[in-house]
């Protein structure tokens, strides 16, 4: 099920090569608010990965991005990853052990890094970021 | 419990740059602070921070292991309620006092951002040059060599050409790093303003262009300290120790000698009935009174505190001023997308900005202010993780991953700092309640008065145009601010001045009706400018440290062998 939860994640993230470690951890995080809800998304995705058809964006788009109780649990997934943290509604935002801070996709994804991280070295924010 | 020297309360910048200053020459010096130490390592104190839920300015600082009770609390606490007695019912946003501190060894600059501007000529005038507010019993010139000195000490990285003289304010010393390189955004933005330096010439004949911050952040290696790696997260902790923090001078005081207590919160300075101290007494965390003598006191616990301790203490108040005027300088933000990224989150969150507005005429009706340049950006207001739920509500995979960095990298943000005119009536009494120590709560009353507010309009349109000059669409502008930031910048409440009926301490920072009780710190400010204060708090300190090293005869080579040896 945790390989599930990864190829899922790379499709709602839009990245490769996602960490088994953090799945693991994230599917376990958000099993303990929503076990039913992931079940049926992860059922729902496994579905569609044995028609190979069209592209799998555009069938989770389809198929899952459309339901709207599957597309919360699906949005839960991104900002889990996103920000290595979750407030899974009960008021309380659950954070991610700094290892996976370090790894949270928002940062990867505007070119910079998390705060309280080096970024290069002096200086190095006077030029654009290399990718 | 020997008779000290100097004592001094409280281990902020201002403390443990006198008590480093007269540990040095010799003095037997004594720092209370009601505080913790430590713990030991910087990196115990990141931790904190990374695995805090919410990253707030006391993140890695407000973490207690069970059962520990923090006696010296502090207004941002997580999970702790109130700290200052306030209307916080009061519906209007600019009725509250917002701004905080840090109550342990190193106090505040543990989590400030370390911006150094130095106070203009005329803000030490502002009465004679635009009747409002009023003079301070010095003048710029008589600040200056102090300046200088409190530059070296905190290691602070700046543009000396650039800065020699503008508005008058003239510099004899360079700065003893080169200037914190500038971002990538600065560099642009300097670039699309070039064809608009003339913009706003109504308010002085400056150009309106990015100039370098002073910041103390190590541009080279500097004192024992690393270079700025950029990590970002000077607010609330540098983990390199890049960015100066007051820890360095406690360590330094120590080393000299200086005796530091923690966990000792001032409860009470005692005088004589001629008005000179003999003793203050403290607690510590397990409710013990205790007392310590001494020749000369330092009263450094910052404007909220020292102001507390002296009502307390029921001193220095024949003016009625102690607790009056309490100042911050109320904050704001813009935010626009520009037309092309300026690949924020890299680097110090400010290295750049505008000083163009921080003197003119037009302070006679209006306050002065300063805009800073931010790296972070939509800044407070807006920051990425907030751009990332609204994008989520369309859009995932990498459509998501698309529109969050080209939204993202082109945020920019300008922030304002305006000037705050003292008042009589926003002030810290003591509140009827009291802390988990049994001290009585600072009850504070405060509201942002016209003069700050009505400049809020102006800067809005001033951000505008930059904004516009800098090809973002106006329906990517924000410059709405409907309430005041809070700076941190905690000021006045024990007024310096000549005259003792309407003033608490006079030039020398000396009590006017104590003689041997000074106090250090932004408290002392009789009016404010633009200018983060705590380069100016460094320079009163080091002055005053040279003024109590006078008082004394001079330390004998007997002395100071037995120091050496304790
Ligand atoms: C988010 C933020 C950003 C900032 N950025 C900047 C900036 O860029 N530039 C700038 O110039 N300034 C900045 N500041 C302000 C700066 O932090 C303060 O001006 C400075 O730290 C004040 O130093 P201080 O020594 O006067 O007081 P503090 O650092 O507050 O130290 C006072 C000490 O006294 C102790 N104390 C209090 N009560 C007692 C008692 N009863 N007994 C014994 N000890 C006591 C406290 O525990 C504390 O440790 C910022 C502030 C904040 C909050
Ligand atoms: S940018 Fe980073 S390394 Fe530089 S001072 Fe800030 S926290 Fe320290």
């Amino acid at each position: 099920m945790d390989e599930l939860f990864l190829k899922l994640s790379e499709v709602l993230t839009g990245f490769n090569n996602l960490s088994p470690e953090a799945a693991k951890l994230y599917h376990q995080k958000l099993s303990e608010s929503n076990a039913a809800g992931l079940e049926s998304l992860l059922t729902a995705f496994k579905a569609l990965l044995r028609d190979p058809k069209n592209d799998i964006e555009e069938r989770v788009r389809q198929k899952i991005w459309a339901d709207s109780t599957l597309k919360s649990v699906c949005q839960s997934i991104i900002l889990i990853w996103y920000n290595a943290s979750i407030n899974p509604g009960s008021g309380i935002t659950w954070q991610a052990p700094p290892q996976f801070y370090y790894d949270a996709l928002l940062w990867r994804a505007v070119e910079a890094h998390p705060p309280a991280i080096s970024g290069g070295y002096f200086g190095y924010w006077r030029y654009a970021p290399e990718n | 419990m020997k008779k000290y020297d100097v004592v001094i309360i409280g281990a902020g910048v201002a403390g443990a740059l006198i008590a480093n200053e007269l540990a040095k020459k010799g003095r037997s010096v004594l720092i209370l602070e009601a505080g913790v130490r430590g713990p030991k390592e910087r990196t115990d104190l990141v931790g904190n921070y990374l695995n805090s839920t919410n990253r707030s300015l006391g993140s890695p600082y407000n973490v207690f292991p069970a059962g520990v009770i923090n006696k010296a609390p502090i207004e941002d606490a997580p999970n702790l309620p109130h700290y200052y007695d306030q209307d916080y019912n009061q519906p209007d946003q600019n009725k509250y006092f917002k701004s905080n501190y840090e109550r342990r060894v190193g106090g505040s600059t543990w989590h400030w951002l370390g911006n150094c501007p130095r106070l203009l000529p005329n803000d030490f005038e502002t009465a004679s040059k635009y009747k409002i507010g009023v003079d301070w019993p010095i003048k710029y010139r008589d600040l200056e060599e102090w300046y200088c000195r409190a530059e070296h000490e905190l290691g602070v990285a700046g543009d000396h050409d650039e800065l020699d003289n503008y508005f008058g304010a003239f510099r004899s010393q360079p700065f003893p790093m080169p200037k914190i390189w500038p971002s990538y955004s600065d560099l642009l933005i300097t670039q699309k303003l070039s064809g608009s330096s003339d913009l706003w010439s109504e308010f002085n004949d400056k150009p309106l262009a990015l100039m370098s911050t002073p910041q103390a952040r190590n541009s080279e290696p500097y004192d024992g300290r690393p270079v700025c790696a950029g990590n970002s997260s000077c607010v609330p902790i540098c983990p390199i120790g890049a960015k100066y923090d007051a820890s360095v001078h406690t360590k330094k005081a120590e080393a000299n000698g200086a005796d530091l207590l923690d966990k000792a919160i001032v409860t009470r300075i005692i005088a004589d009935e001629s008005g000179k101290i003999t003793s203050v007494e403290y607690q510590d965390w397990e409710d013990k009174k205790h007392n310590v003598k001494g020749e000369i006191f330092v009263l450094a616990a910052n404007a909220i505190e020292s102001a507390k301790i002296l009502l307390m203490s029921d001193l220095a108040n024949e003016s009625d001023q102690v607790g009056r005027n309490l100042m911050d300088h109320p904050q704001g933000e813009g935010q626009c997308i520009v037309n092309e990224p300026v690949f924020p989150f890299r680097g110090p969150p400010t290295t750049s900005g505008i000083d163009k507005f921080r003197d003119g005429t037009f302070r006679a009706k209006t306050a002065a202010f300063r805009l800073s340049m931010g790296n972070d950006g939509g800044g407070r207001s807006n920051p990425p993780q907030g751009v990332l739920k609204e994008l989520i509500n369309d859009n995932f995979g990498v459509v998501l991953r698309q529109n969050l960095k080209a939204r993202v990298t082109s945020q920019f943000r300008i922030s304002f700092l305006a000037e705050m005119l003292p008042s009589p009536d926003n002030r810290v009494t003591l509140s009827p309640d009291k802390d988990a120590a049994g001290i009585f709560r600072p009850r504070i009353t405060f509201s942002v008065d016209t003069y700050t507010l009505n400049s809020f309009a102006v800067i809005g349109e001033v951000m505008k145009s930059i904004f516009l000059a800098l090809g973002s669409k106006l329906e990517d502008i924000n410059v709405k601010n409907p309430s005041f930031l809070p700076a941190g910048h905690i000021m006045g409440t024990c007024r310096m001045g000549n005259d003792p009926k309407t003033s608490v301490v006079d030039k020398n920072l000396r009590c006017h009706q104590h003689p041997n009780l000074y106090i250090a710190g932004a408290s002392v400010f009789p009016t404010v400018g633009s200018a983060n204060p705590t380069i100016t708090i460094a320079a009163l300190s080091l002055r005053l440290a040279s003024f109590i090293e006078k008082q004394f005869k001079p330390v004998t080579q007997w002395h100071q062998t037995e120091k050496g040896q304790k």
